[in-house]
């Protein structure tokens, strides 16, 4: 497209964001600051991995975008046609052929490999946040690995509820050292984190902050010894596909009380269909 | 009559503390050591600079001349202490016998007074995590010090509850629901938890009416004996101190006027400044 850079961003903003992202991959878990810029859409939206994308991506990357699991879903479908327009690179719902997949809230089913590059979007990438407000403070808890309150945090849940009920934006330990808000996904998904082959970016465009998982790195999360982690699990197999083993959306078919399950992983349920048909 | 003992060693050692913020406006020129089991009492009006003195004890603020140093007791067994036996010391060397407060790093010092000091705030909500439950308020420290068992947790939670004499059945309510007397009951098993063996009290009893303040100081009386808790406590509540501390400073213009016994500072004040004191309160 004519008047704008090779996806959209300009060479020295990039280059900046790409700095931040080596630092962040050199201390696994750790937040970095970077000068987030005015992106075409609100906060919120995805503005922080929007920016991580359009640094690291070249002119022959694949690109596929989700939101919740889906490709066809307003922010999944309006980002993808960013990319088209601004950086002209070829776009792929199918999970095995992107080298670059840009994600909120969910980490594919299909296991990612080696070379492979997942950008998640991050709403708050403090972890400490909601029993920390002070941005001082929950610095200097970092760097001295306070991390007594995350647990306080999971004791309250098992003394409300019974159980830990965070579902969601789970609490990990990366590398044995920061503890680390692995963006709202399902704690369905946490257990991907650990040892993934495919290097994993964090962008929060807000808060201006990105961190990184790189491959092949120890990722834990919190728990109790009498209340360890446990992810979620269902009475019901998808609907359409049949898996067992991924995460089901609920969606409700009639006004009747009609409701069936199904993959929230589109690429990963129309693959099977695929395959299983 | 018993004799006291002499021999305690000494805990704190407090080397000629400055902290002013303008002429005669903070603390200046403090030298004392704290010994071993004993409970220190600071007394003064107000502005007289024995908050800024207890928050400079505390590792809050920065001395701007003189030195805290801190003797840990060595021979004392450590695992006995510790009582659940979980606790992870970490950062702080074992064998370290004297520990200089503004010499070492800020992660050791913060270790320290997570692991082996307590401080109790006047106001319970400033000790309080409001948001969260009793139970979790009391395990706060433990879950800091890496314990990582939620039975025993809340067992232990329900343990502190009942020595502080408040209904362990409330462990799940939030100390919002509390009274403020109970708010600082429970300020206080929150920080007893870990077994400190040195403990820093601004005005524990401040806000409260009297009847609350007579239970609290009898709990807290009891506790300090059964524990062992050596402790600083700052008030300017004569009776307070005399109900609490065996020995007492008394502070005015960011100075000590006057240190001694309790009993011979209130029934035989030598400094003016003391004598004034004494003989300001009033008595129904």
């Amino acid at each position: 497209m004519d008047g704008y850079n090779f996806a959209y961003l300009d060479e020295q903003t990039k280059r900046m964001i790409r700095r931040a992202l080596l630092k962040a991959v050199a201390i696994p878990g750790y937040q970095v600051p970077f000068g987030g810029r005015e992106m075409p859409m609100p906060y919120g939206w995805g503005t922080g991995g929007v920016q991580l994308t359009a640094s690291i991506l070249g002119a022959d990357d694949i690109l596929k975008v989700i939101d919740q699991g889906a490709d066809d879903t307003t922010n999944a479908v309006s980002i993808r046609h960013f990319f088209q327009r601004v950086a002209g690179v070829e776009t792929t719902t199918a999970t095995t052929a992107a080298d670059v997949i840009q994600t909120r809230h969910r980490i594919p089913e299909t296991p990612l490999r080696a070379g492979q590059i997942l950008v998640f979007q991050v709403p708050i990438p403090e972890p400490l946040r909601f029993i920390e407000p002070s941005e001082q403070e929950t610095r200097l808890m970092h760097a001295l690995e306070e991390y007594g309150v995350m647990h306080v945090k999971l004791y309250e849940d098992i003394a409300r509820y019974g159980h830990i009920a965070t579902t969601y934006a789970y609490p990990v330990k990366v590398d044995g050292r920061y503890v680390m808000d692995p963006s709202p996904i399902p704690k369905f998904d946490n257990p991907k984190l650990d040892g993934n082959p495919a290097l994993m970016l964090f962008g929060a465009g807000r808060e201006k902050r990105l961190y990184a998982i790189p491959p092949h790195t120890r990722v834990e999360s919190l728990d109790f010894e009498d209340h360890p982690f446990e992810i979620q699990r269902w009475e019901h197999s998808c609907a359409l596909c049949g898996s067992d083993r991924s995460y089901l959306d609920e969606v409700i078919t009639d006004d009747k009380g009609g409701r069936m399950f199904v993959c929230s992983d589109t690429d990963y349920c129309q693959t099977r269909r695929g395959e299983v048909a | 009559m018993k004799k006291p003992r002499l021999t305690r060693p000494v805990l704190l050692d407090v080397q000629d503390i400055t902290r002013l913020y303008g002429p005669a406006k903070g603390c200046e020129a403090i030298d004392f050591r704290l010994h071993a089991g004993e409970v220190l009492g600071i007394v003064g009006e107000s502005g007289s600079g024995k908050s800024t003195l207890l928050r400079v004890l505390a590792g809050l603020e920065a001395p701007d001349a003189g030195r805290v140093v801190y003797r840990r007791p060595s021979n004392e067994p450590e695992a006995a202490r510790a009582g659940e036996g979980v606790l992870d010391k970490g950062e702080l060397e074992r064998d370290e016998a004297e520990i200089d407060l503004y010499a070492i790093g800020e992660a050791r010092r913060r270790a320290l007074l997570r692991l082996e000091w307590g401080l109790v705030h006047q106001n319970p909500r400033d000790g309080l995590r409001m948001g969260v439950s009793a139970g979790a308020n009391i395990g706060e420290r433990l879950m800091a010090q890496g314990q990582r068992h939620y039975g025993q947790l809340r067992a232990t939670g329900q343990e502190w509850m009942r020595q502080v004499e408040l209904d362990p059945g409330r462990i799940d309510d939030a100390p919002r629901t509390f009274s403020g007397g109970m708010q600082q009951r429970l300020q206080i098993a929150r920080t007893l938890v870990t077994r400190p063996r040195l403990v820093f009290m601004d005005e524990p009893t401040g806000g409260l009416d009297v009847s609350v303040q007579a239970r609290l100081l009898d709990m807290l009386r009891t506790l300090v004996r059964s524990l062992g808790l050596s402790v600083v406590l700052v008030t300017h509540d004569l009776a307070v101190a005399r109900l609490l501390a065996h020995r007492l400073m008394v502070m005015r213009r960011g100075q000590v006027v006057e240190t001694g016994l309790t009993d011979q500072i209130l029934d035989d004040p030598q400094h003016e400044y003391t004598q004034l004191l004494v003989s300001s309160v009033l008595t129904p």
